[in-house]
């Protein structure tokens, strides 16, 4: 094992445990925008118990995003200074502009948010919840701006020889608007709303199973349901123009998600599949001249192969088809919650049918999947690039790591995160358990932190 | 603009970065270092409170650093980074320890729950006092950075005796620092109870300083160089003298609200000390040449028209960053009082 490849594990680790958070925080964050508004609209107490019940899961997300965040922004010097060097002049820019612009405005707004209820009006509290949802939204554009520029560098030249080659800015526009730029916000951002949908689904559904906190539950599950339907709609919509995006600007990627070895007509679009590189073929149910209808809107046209590049530009082809297609069967299995829940609901029978119920606890883990899967589709398809076409990831690395040293950091991160993951779920579960202020409160848990009854 | 306008600009802007970071996240983390000692819950829960509305955000300066640092002086990043890995994955641990440990800790009734997080939240804040410390005891000695910009240095070479020195002033400097926010946050018996300890932390600051700056001019007499050529900058030595003065004068007066403010400027005088001992210096390469290995604004700085873009990106963020500031500080203004949302 070498220091590249500890690297890479590394940097796919903290990245996916840190992208368990904010996801959550933003779409969480819109939910709540959207309770609390109607609490400022009606004026109704109930509202207003939802909104903190909400914004105290919001605040234990948004600490392990803070918390887990602050390892990425080290992680491009600590692991890959030599790519650092190279893409300072631009991919800094887009990372301190993200700090500047949404760190501050969430991190301003947070405490107002989490402590202000006795401290400001309520419009004031409303305007601190919009702008940290706004300052969480803007953090995420940033991000996947400057990932996009990664996966489709633009507005740039090289220059410089040996240790001063770097990347520097010819046009910022280009920069900004990359070519898949708006197509992957789009697509990031409709993932973080359906997290957001789907915790509500969950949390709402448990309620009904252990039959507490029902007003809550009955408001909470018919939004959400509603909610995640759209979502899960606009999803579908903002997934064709990505896909033809890719196939247009990373068409190797693209052969690689769909293990399309040969340039073929009448491409076949692999529902199921085993993936044999022995062979170079794929086995499993497909249907025939879907993918080429997909990414060309026409049955015919061809659709680029892997054998079109040389091999040593190939992404690990099984593992990008299957992340990729563990994304598009957690976006079906969300699809079927959502659709099964409207047509209960629209029978009148949402509140009785258990099974349901029980199931719909477990949804939440869908959008999980589904945007972790989609990540790892994303940058493993990019591989073996760290820049898609000027820079490769081995040459991104640090030089004067040693193996030891990565793998001490490697063991703190899995010691460090499997606690916190454990204390974080404990936490989590403890909150819903106690659930909103509402007229059956059971007035358990707050005692402890009513400043005189303490443990002294 | 020229272009040495820009990366004159450009180094400000991080010269300010990092102080609005020792000023504002240095009384979080002295109240971190004192949090231990302040005997029951109560008391414990409103230091905690005292900094819950705020740490959050003057940490958000230490992502500023750390992203100006990459978009303006990319090498500087790379190599810094890169070469101080060890420590950096310990400063990252503790950072992690901290923000879980203000959050957990009142999620949970026990004693030992508590203890234990409070114990967590006391390391780690002088872990990354210390360790800031020690970066930048490191940057005025020199660290062996190469020609080719790489730092091969193992973890243990960092603890030379100096930058030991230096990590233990700024712990001394925080702990004061955060002992000033709390007599100004806290009334009554927690109020006593700091007061009583005022006095140590001021003393151990003030023979720390009066060390290291002796130690700092006898061994690094280049920190002096600009003092000599410039003597025009001497006002800042003697404004810092002062300011310290000033600082136990108002202490002695009860006027807590002044003697933090002057805790904040003892601060921001002492690294002005620093930045202008270093100028034009970034990183001091230990392997000599005359220093021409060495890595200045002029020679690490990002292309003309990044740094056009960060400053763009700096004249619309400061106001919009100082005007979140000032509403936050406003709204939690006063003396910190406990709620059943508080930590």
């Amino acid at each position: 094992m070498d220091v590249l490849f500890l690297s890479r594990i590394q940097f796919g680790f903290t990245a996916s445990f840190h992208y368990l958070f904010p996801p959550m925080s933003i779409g969480l964050s819109w939910m709540i925008v959207i309770i609390e508004g109607m609490y400022m609209w009606t004026k109704k107490e109930k509202y207003r118990e939802m909104t903190k019940f909400w914004t105290k899961i919001f605040g234990l997300f948004f600490a392990m995003g803070v918390a887990t965040g602050f390892v990425q922004v080290f992680a491009f010097g600590n692991n890959w200074s030599s790519f650092s060097k190279f893409v300072g002049d631009v991919f800094g820019s887009l990372l301190a502009a993200e700090g500047v612009f949404a760190f501050f405005l969430e991190a301003g707004f947070i405490g107002i948010m989490l402590f202000g209820w006795d401290r400001v009006k309520p419009w004031f509290h409303y305007l601190a919840t919009i702008l940290v949802s706004f300052g969480a939204t803007f953090s995420a554009t940033w991000i996947v701006m400057a990932n996009s520029w990664m996966q489709t560098p633009a507005g740039f030249k090289v220059v410089g020889e040996g240790i001063h080659r770097r990347a520097v800015i010819t046009d910022l526009w280009e920069v900004y608007f990359n070519p898949s730029f708006i197509d992957r916000i789009i697509h990031v951002l409709l993932g973080c709303g359906l997290m957001g949908t789907f915790l509500l689904v969950s949390v709402s559904a448990y309620y009904y199973v252990r039959r507490r906190h029902l007003e809550f539950a009955r408001f909470t599950l018919k939004f959400s349901l509603i909610a995640s339907f759209i979502g899960l709609i606009l999803q579908l919509w903002s997934a064709d123009s990505s896909a033809r995006g890719v196939a247009k600007n990373q068409p190797v990627k693209l052969a690689a998600m769909e293990a399309t070895f040969e340039t073929t007509e009448h491409a076949p679009f692999t529902i199921m599949g085993i993936v044999d590189m022995e062979n170079e073929t794929v086995k499993g149910i497909a249907i025939p001249s879907l993918l080429s209808f997909l990414v060309h809107h026409n049955f015919k046209q061809a659709v680029t192969g892997l054998n079109e590049f040389p091999k040593e530009d190939w992404p690990s082809i099984p593992a990008v088809f299957y992340s990729y297609r563990a994304m598009i069967f957690a976006w079906g299995a969300m699809m079927l919650y959502a659709c099964i829940g409207l047509f209960i609901w629209w029978l009148g029978k949402l509140e009785t049918q258990k099974w349901y119920l029980w199931l719909a606890v477990f949804s939440v883990a869908f959008p999980y999947i589904a945007n972790i899967a989609g990540w790892f589709t994303a940058e493993m398809g990019r591989q073996p690039w760290v820049v898609y076409n000027v820079m490769r990831t081995a040459d991104g690395v640090s030089k004067v790591l040693h193996t030891s040293q990565v793998v001490g950091s490697m063991v703190m991160f899995v010691v460090i995160y499997s606690l916190l993951g454990s204390l974080f779920v404990f936490l989590l579960d403890r909150k819903i358990q106690h659930g909103p202020e509402d007229s059956e409160s059971k007035d358990d848990d707050i005692h402890y932190r009513d400043p005189y009854t303490l443990p002294q | 603009m020229s272009y040495e306008v820009l990366q004159i600009l450009t180094y400000l802007l991080l010269i300010a970065s990092v102080t609005f970071y020792v000023v504002l996240d240095g009384f979080d983390l002295g109240v971190g270092s004192l949090q231990i000692f302040a005997g029951k819950d109560r008391n414990r829960r409103i230091f905690l409170n005292s900094i819950g509305p705020f740490w959050d955000g003057n940490e958000v300066w230490l992502i500023i650093i750390v992203g100006l640092m990459f978009v303006g002086f990319p090498d500087m990043y790379a190599t810094i980074l890169s070469g101080f890995y060890v420590m950096l994955m310990c400063f990252l641990c503790a950072i992690i320890f901290r923000a879980v440990a203000i959050e957990f800790r009142s999620k949970m009734p026990g004693a030992a729950w508590r203890g234990t997080w409070d114990f967590f939240f006391w390391l780690s804040s002088l872990t990354i006092t210390f360790g800031a410390g020690i970066a930048l005891g490191n940057l005025i000695q020199g660290i062996p950075v190469n020609a080719d910009r790489e730092l091969y240095l193992p973890f243990e070479a960092l603890f030379g005796i100096y930058p030991v020195f230096v990590g233990l002033l700024s712990i001394a400097l925080f702990t004061m620092h955060g002992n000033h926010f709390l007599l100004m946050k806290t009334e009554d018996e927690v109020q006593e109870r700091v007061k009583k300890w005022i006095p140590y932390t001021i003393s151990l600051f003030v023979l720390f300083f009066i060390t290291m700056t002796v130690w700092t001019w006898m061994a690094y007499p280049f920190m002096l160089d600009h003092f000599v050529d410039y003597p025009v900058f001497w006002i800042v030595p003697i404004a810092l003298a002062t300011v310290i003065v000033l600082m136990c004068y108002f202490t002695a007066r009860q006027r807590y609200g002044l003697s933090f403010l002057m805790s904040m400027l003892t601060i921001t005088l002492l690294f002005l000390l620093y930045a202008i001992g270093t100028f034009p210096k970034l990183v001091i390469s230990s392997l000599g040449q005359g220093g021409s290995l060495d890595l200045t604004l002029y020679n690490v700085s990002a292309s003309y028209t990044t740094l056009v873009v960060t400053l763009v990106i700096a004249c619309i963020g400061v106001p919009l960053v100082l005007a979140y500031g000032w509403i936050l500080y406003h709204v939690f203004r006063g003396k910190t009082q406990l709620h059943d949302h508080s930590y």
